[in-house]
């Protein structure tokens, strides 16, 4: 009897039976107590706030609060399109975020291709830290370096400019030097860190590849190109989604902290306009408007991007 | 699963989001525990309580039979305070005494409202006090506390400062002039572009002049631009109606002028990036040889009495002397245009709306506020420091700062100064500004017929804006339009040569032609005969 429930057992199809929630948790209860920290930071700092985003649909009382205070329909959404300055500081900061990303987003690969064909493992540690370094310096110093450093009557560059016979401009209130300028000095203080999520996925690549190029006689360059490259693409495109999300947040710190009236047309961008309407004006309901017409560009490009990247390499997001 | 998990995380997004809508109230302690007074100030904010706030405290509990305990909060730069009250505002978290500083959110939503009783119960010292003042420079008293009101009630304490109805003045280098060989400060545009022209000369890589463009571009070149009779950042009465300085056609004389000193090379062409802290240093190190804004406690040459320019100087530069000077003028028959504080100085003080709801509360900081401003052993307590430990009396009976206290970051560590923005400080009431060299300052400089800064040689302005420039709506056009932005913008153009003259002449246009920005001052005349 026995042995015949036994080959009915083994005769059925073995069916997966989806456990309970209650279950799950208490099988994954370790994993999740894991979790649990990161779960609350996620919603107390990124989902609870979203709900602030309905005064971009009311007026403002600070008494009544964002939920009691009155709903205004898209009165907030109208004025984006009645202000003149608005579309100047979208284009601005689409400009800027477009050039960071085509300059500064393979700097770090750049660099990181590079640091993976060196050798000598004391002087790599050492490229490796020097580069990190900038990266924790906030904004604030580095600004007051770069306005140092440029700075044609007490800077280097003055100095060096003088040097050789010229005479110095004062590159900061240019608005054709200022935009490279952030370009510029945003990959020096940022390409180091970048760097750190490829080297970590190189170490990841079968040595197996290399051993067998160099059999057939690929030459460093040829590996570079052939292996490594290849070996970091999907990391490459899931980044580039991301530098996507980024698009219209061109780097407020940087740019309040270098920017004077004199390049305002070509500096000023959506976080700056926010912080200038929203906080130093008290007109929260109209920056809150603007930012939240930011998001969803942003969100539309980022499903675009994954859209894109996931026809022609089949790696994406989701 | 996932079903599952979202039903989780949106159940903890609801939630979350109830308990912030609903959550936000001010903690009030027990009745008979101390009661923690948040008192929010700005410049030399110190990092923790002090000697100087427990000393306060016990003096507090014995004069006035409340145990209290204040709480330093507030921001180093005057710029830093619109916006971090906007916050704290917006975020249901006003201090209880902060500037108010005209900010009309803050005062329409922030602000406690009280009436004129309660000033004249309790704060009898101040309220005397700012009587006296109002006589003195002329004011209507009812229209002035008027000026202070909203919805029917006062929302700030005036901050009548003593020093604000004079103007500020313009030092210059005297050991630079005379190694150039002038003798005297100049006093014409003609006599000061001399100088320049000597100074490059002399010093063919160095800028003679500069002015904190970033962040304080209202505090550029009065020394070009007063000149025109017209105070150019403020609002002045021309032919009985109000005008703002800004666009007055005169001022394209200032324009040329200082385009023409920029091309020069005597105007530093880094200017816009400069902040206040900047301006200053290139001052006192000696980069610059003329720094305007210099307030009559620094008037007089002493080299020797810490905090006036010329003692700071003298740290870096041992041999440096310095010299007032006076405003140059375009016309004979122009008097050149000084704007003054007096009285309605920014420094303005409110109470945060949630005492509205503890009255005894409410009164109880008011009469620390007026002991504070008007006894004398309070005042120099909160402003000096401990006596003996922070401060001694001097030769000429007063006390006086000892010189390793002197400084901001002095003054943060001892926790005194901070209370500066208490209500009238600086008046002749009190022990400051009282010494011998600066009295005869003030004298030979503003109150002497023949003096440079006297009324027969200057036109004082007031700040006589005290509202909100709105629409029909109640929108605040001047903040919509950003007319402030645009100003700095444009004069910071005119004068580096990025924009042409003629756009000057646009902006008049726009000003003139019943344009948008003609609306502005239309506005601004219609709100002002309210209080003519």
């Amino acid at each position: 009897m026995a042995t015949a429930r036994s080959a009915a057992r083994f005769a059925a199809p073995l069916e997966y039976r989806k456990p309970s929630l209650l279950k799950a948790l208490y099988r994954y209860r370790y994993m999740l107590m894991l979790m649990l920290p990161g779960i609350v930071y996620f919603v107390v700092f990124h989902y609870v706030p979203i709900y602030g985003a309905v005064l971009a649909f009311k007026d403002y009382d600070v008494h009544q609060g964002i939920m009691f205070s009155p709903w205004v329909g898209l009165k907030h959404f109208r004025r984006l399109f009645e202000q003149h300055d608005v579309a100047r500081v979208f284009w601005n900061t689409v400009e800027i975020s477009a050039l960071r990303i085509v300059f500064g987003f393979p700097m770090p690969i750049i660099l990181a291709l590079l640091l993976n064909e060196i050798f000598n493992a004391r002087f790599k540690r050492a490229v490796q830290t020097i580069s990190y370094l900038p990266h924790f310096l906030s904004w604030v110093v580095v600004a007051g370096l770069i306005t140092e450093v440029l700075s044609p009557g007490r800077g280097v560059y003055g100095y060096l400019m003088r040097l050789i016979g010229a005479e110095p401009a004062v590159l900061l209130t240019s608005r054709t030097w200022f935009v490279p300028i952030l370009i510029v000095s945003g990959i020096w203080k940022e390409v180091g860190w970048g760097t750190i999520i490829y080297l970590a996925t190189m170490s990841s690549i079968n040595p197996e590849l290399y051993e067998a190029a160099v059999v057939d006689g690929a030459s460093r360059w040829r590996r570079a190109i052939s292996i490594t490259l290849p070996g970091i693409l999907p990391v490459i495109s899931i980044l580039l989604i991301l530098s996507m999300t980024q698009i219209l947040s061109a780097g407020f710190d940087q740019i309040f902290n270098l920017y004077n009236p004199l390049v305002y047309e070509v500096a000023d961008i959506i976080d700056t306009y926010i912080y200038r309407i929203g906080l130093q004006r008290f007109d929260y309901e109209f920056s809150t408007a603007v930012a939240l017409t930011k998001n969803v560009i942003a969100l539309v490009l980022v499903l675009a991007v994954n859209g894109i990247v996931r026809r022609f390499t089949s790696y994406g997001l989701w | 699963m996932k079903k599952s998990l979202t039903v989780v995380l949106g159940a903890l997004l609801l939630f979350g989001s109830a308990a912030l809508a609903l959550g936000a109230g001010v903690t009030e302690g027990a009745a008979d525990a101390p009661l923690e007074i948040r008192w929010f100030g700005l410049r030399q904010v110190p990092e923790e309580r002090t000697e100087v706030f427990t000393t306060v405290e016990e003096w507090i509990e014995r004069d006035l039979g409340r145990a209290v305990t204040i709480l330093p909060e507030g921001v180093d730069a005057d710029s830093e305070v619109t916006e971090k009250l906007n916050l704290l505002l917006a975020s249901g978290d006003m201090p209880d005494v902060f500037p108010v500083w005209w900010n009309e959110e803050v005062m329409k939503q922030g602000a406690a409202r009280f009436d004129l009783a309660d000033v004249q119960e309790y704060m009898p010292g101040v309220y005397r006090a700012l009587v006296d003042v109002m006589n003195v420079v002329g004011l209507n008293e009812q229209g002035t506390w008027d000026r202070f009101h909203r919805d029917g009630k006062l929302v700030q304490i005036p901050n009548v400062w003593f020093g604000g109805q004079f103007p500020h003045g313009i030092a210059w280098r005297m050991d630079v002039l005379e190694s150039l060989g002038f003798d005297d400060t100049p006093g014409t545009y003609r006599e000061i572009e001399e100088v320049f022209a000597a100074y490059k000369a002399e010093y063919p890589d160095r800028y003679p002049y500069a002015c904190p463009a970033k962040g304080l571009t209202w505090q550029c070149f009065p020394m070009i631009f007063d000149g025109t009779g017209w105070a150019q950042w403020r609002w002045n009465v021309r032919d009985g109606r109000l005008v703002h300085g800004f666009n007055q056609p005169e001022m394209k004389l200032g324009y040329e002028v200082a385009r023409d000193w920029f091309d020069k090379g005597y105007i530093d062409p880094e200017f816009p990036t400069y902040d206040s802290g900047t301006n200053v240093n290139l001052f006192r190190n000696g980069e610059t040889i003329v720094k305007e804004w210099i307030g009559y406690g620094s008037w007089d040459d002493s080299l020797d009495r810490p905090g006036t320019e010329g003692n700071w100087i003298r740290k870096v530069v041992p041999e440096a002397r310095v010299r007032m000077g006076p405003f140059p003028r375009f016309s004979d028959d122009v008097l050149p245009a000084r704007y003054v504080w007096n009285p309605f100085h920014g420094g303005s003080y409110g109470f945060g709306r949630h005492l509205e709801s503890r009255p005894d509360d409410l009164h109880l900081i008011m009469q620390i506020m007026d002991r504070m401003n008007t006894d004398e052993a309070y005042h120099t307590l909160t402003n000096q420091g401990i006596e003996g430990k922070h401060w001694e009396i001097n030769e000429f009976g007063y006390p006086e700062r000892k010189e390793e206290f002197i400084g901001i970051d002095a003054s943060k560590q001892i926790g005194a100064g901070y209370f500066w923005g208490a209500l009238y400080s600086y008046t002749p009431h009190t022990a400051d500004w009282q010494h011998p060299g600066v009295l005869q300052a003030l004298e030979d400089f503003h109150k002497n017929p023949d003096g440079i800064y006297s009324d027969t040689n200057i036109r004082r302005v007031p700040t006589n804006r005290f509202f909100p420039i709105t629409d029909e709506n109640g929108d605040d056009l001047w903040a919509k339009m950003d007319v402030s932005g645009q100003m700095e913008v444009l004069f910071v153009e005119l004068i580096t040569g990025a924009k042409e003259m003629s756009a000057f002449d646009e902006w008049l246009a726009r000003w003139e032609e019943g344009g948008d920005l003609h609306v502005v001052e239309e506005r601004m005349n219609v709100i002002n005969l309210k209080f003519q």
